[in-house]
């Protein structure tokens, strides 16, 4: 939620409100001012509470028992064997998987998102927003089974190019494969992309695109010079997003490769259910407090690059 | 001004002519732009002026090739430009809405331009500062368009319009998003910077007191159609047209008799000069446009036109009357005759000045 909030904070639009006031110190406000400031202040505890609840609860309990042995004891043992292994490389590969994943989403959004955008055709821009949204909450077994019938093994698709006499598994294709996930997290990360893009895609105002060309600019050169560096916080931020979603992404890994593919998340999930050994939980918990550590390095580079992109909002 | 004027000169070129033949711009079914015609000559300050949805800015947009015509053509010195994409057309824009490049300190958004033309980071500061210079802003280059007011914006926007060296400098209602003040200081800085550099210049705004005030020639529109072409003296004290005459400053339009070829008795006011190519004979009854300051008042006791409200306008005072018909008449007098009316509750009219048109009585 909060890096969503900030690509509506960054994004182009909300540059057009910003005015030459200097906003005023917190002494030399009024009374009046800072009561009716504190009494904003509580329209955000209902949202405060649920991320108190359901995230920072959770989270430290997570953190805490990473640290202790199914006795209660205190132990670096967890995020040892975390850091080895299989575990290591389930690591290793969920970065891999998320942030290619991520990178090839955020590419085909934004270019989608763009032709959305500058198509006069509202039935299609509908259409694309209404998909978008349908597609981007769609995951899970039934998103697996729908490759699995379509490009598994005997699938439609590929039944139907090996009768064409295409193998597209003997020229090193596999659903159940890094690169299969990465093509069916494509299904709902693109939609996603394009749903964070179209707003400040659309907040772009015309008036540069004129500006630019009247001093002479080619439409690349504007792209080059204004609309990416302007765009450029709510992309990191709807990476930021992709990648987190992908990153965290279980039931369809975990319906599609049944575990072969050494993932965090279905390492977790295995952990915990004690599908190996039972009393693994606590390695689980390590395990997901270096998820909460990913997120959260992922979240900081965030804050860093658009810190130093975006000096014109300051 | 010893450092304006050295940047000035450094800054200085001849404008070119510019001629729009038959310019036609259709948006489906409607017209925004009928066949207009008009011509600028070299170094020339022309404002298009007109209610919205004229077709001023649409006719400003073809010229910048922003929009292309559906009929006509547009020469910029004897350069036929109709087909050209703006980008190659050599002018310089600015736009309402300020349209800084946010992400952009002032300083390189005029330098904007110049890196498109490839010059050299060297050349292109130097060329930058003379132009912030010019404009007044050179102590802000480093700031972001945020952290300047909007006068300082479109500043900016003039100075990145410049910087390019246009043929032609087209402003599309620069100023209309700045308060009173900003605004006439804006408004003089404008006509001194195109003075200066004497710019050929398109300005469109839909306030007559800009377009008086700064116009060499001003150029009514209406309806996708040029009604005048003329100086602001012209314009204001001969307009071609009723819809100049009602647009461009204002008017009352009395009920009269024609008395002659030059004499005119209008309601509540008595006789009027008028001069008409239309020769009205003797009789005719007919619509008079008379502007308020070409109406006088003396006060009256009885018979005269009712005073229902005065405001003050600095250096005259005008007044709303309604003569005994109930029809309402606006007159403007200066400080120092308002003083013999300043009580007065019934006033008589009087003619000081000729009749802005004749018209037959509607």
């Amino acid at each position: 939620m909060a890096v969503i909030k900030s690509a509506k904070d960054t994004s182009p639009g909300a540059l057009g409100g910003l005015g030459s006031e200097t906003p005023q110190g917190k002494d030399a406000a009024p009374l009046h001012k800072r009561r009716r400031r504190w009494q904003n202040g509580l329209g955000a505890v209902p949202f405060l509470a649920y991320v108190g609840i359901f995230l920072l609860i959770p989270a430290i309990s997570v953190v805490t028992t990473a640290f202790q042995d199914a006795h209660g004891k205190p132990t670096m043992a967890n995020f040892n064997e975390a850091a080895h292994g299989i575990y290591l490389e389930s690591f290793i590969t969920s970065i891999k998987l998320s942030f290619f994943s991520a990178v090839i989403a955020a590419i085909v959004g934004i270019l989608a998102a763009l032709a959305v955008t500058t198509t006069s055709n509202r039935i299609v821009r509908s259409l694309v927003s209404a998909g978008s949204g349908v597609f981007a909450n769609t995951g899970g077994v039934p998103l697996a089974f729908s490759f699995v019938a379509t490009v598994g093994n005997f699938g439609v698709l590929t039944v139907f190019l090996k009768s064409a006499g295409l193998d597209i598994y003997a020229h090193g294709f596999s659903l159940y494969s890094v690169m299969g996930l990465t093509i069916v997290y494509q299904y709902f990360l693109i939609p996603l992309m394009i749903l964070i893009m179209i707003p400040p895609i659309q907040a772009l105002r015309k008036e540069w695109v004129d500006a630019s060309e009247s001093l002479g600019a080619s439409r690349l050169q504007f792209w080059r010079w204004v609309g990416i560096p302007l765009l450029m916080p709510p992309i990191l931020a709807a990476f930021i997003v992709l990648f987190t979603d992908a990153f965290a992404a279980y039931a369809t890994a975990e319906a599609l490769t049944s575990g072969t593919i050494p993932l965090v998340p279905i390492e977790v999930g295995s952990l915990i259910s004690g599908n190996v050994l039972a009393g693994q939980a606590n390695l689980g918990d390590a395990l997901g407090a270096g998820m909460i550590v990913v997120v959260m390095i992922a979240g900081l580079l965030y804050a860093y690059v658009q810190r130093r992109a975006s000096r014109w909002l300051r | 001004m010893t450092d304006t004027a050295a940047t000035s000169s450094t800054l200085a070129r001849s404008g070119v002519s510019v001629e729009i033949r038959g310019l036609s711009r259709y948006f489906k079914d409607v017209a925004a732009l009928k066949s207009l015609s008009l011509k600028a000559e070299p170094g020339e300050l022309i404002v298009l002026l007109g209610p919205s949805g004229c077709g001023k800015t649409t006719a400003l947009r073809s010229l910048a090739g922003l929009e292309r015509p559906d009929e006509g053509q547009i020469f910029i010195g004897s350069n036929d430009v109709t087909d050209l994409p703006a980008a190659k057309r050599s002018i310089g824009m600015v736009f309402q809405s300020y349209s800084l490049f946010p992400n952009m300190t002032a300083k390189v958004n005029v330098e904007f331009g110049l890196r498109v033309m490839g010059l050299k980071p060297k050349e292109r500061t130097q060329r930058a500062a003379e132009l912030l210079e010019l404009v007044g802003l050179a102590s802000l280059a480093s700031r972001y368009p945020h952290e300047l007011s909007g006068g300082q914006q479109q500043r900016v926007a003039l100075a990145r319009a410049l910087a390019v060296r246009p043929q032609l400098l087209l402003l599309d209602e620069p100023l209309s998003a700045l308060d009173a003040k900003v605004r006439s200081q804006l408004r003089e800085e404008i006509r001194r910077i195109q003075l200066e550099l004497g710019i050929t210049t398109f300005f469109v705004t839909h306030d007559q007191e800009e377009a008086l005030a700064l116009a060499d020639r001003i150029a009514v529109m209406h309806q996708g159609q040029l009604e005048q072409l003329d100086t602001p003296l012209a314009v204001y004290s001969r307009p071609a047209t009723e819809f100049v005459a009602e647009f461009v400053g204002n008017v009352n339009r009395l009920k009269g008799t024609v008395i002659d070829a030059e004499t005119v008795e209008v309601e509540s006011v008595g006789k009027v000069a008028y001069s008409s190519s239309s020769g009205y004979r003797a009789g005719t009854r007919v619509d008079v446009l008379i502007r308020p300051e070409s109406l006088g008042v003396v006060p009256a006791t009885t018979d005269g036109c009712t005073v229902f409200a005065r405001s003050f306008l600095g250096a005259s005072l005008k007044l709303a009357l309604r003569d005994k018909n109930g029809v309402a008449i606006t007159v403007e007098v200066s400080v120092a005759e308002a003083a013999s009316v300043a009580t007065a509750e019934v006033v008589t009219l009087f003619s000081r000045g000729a009749a802005l048109l004749v018209r037959p009585a509607s």
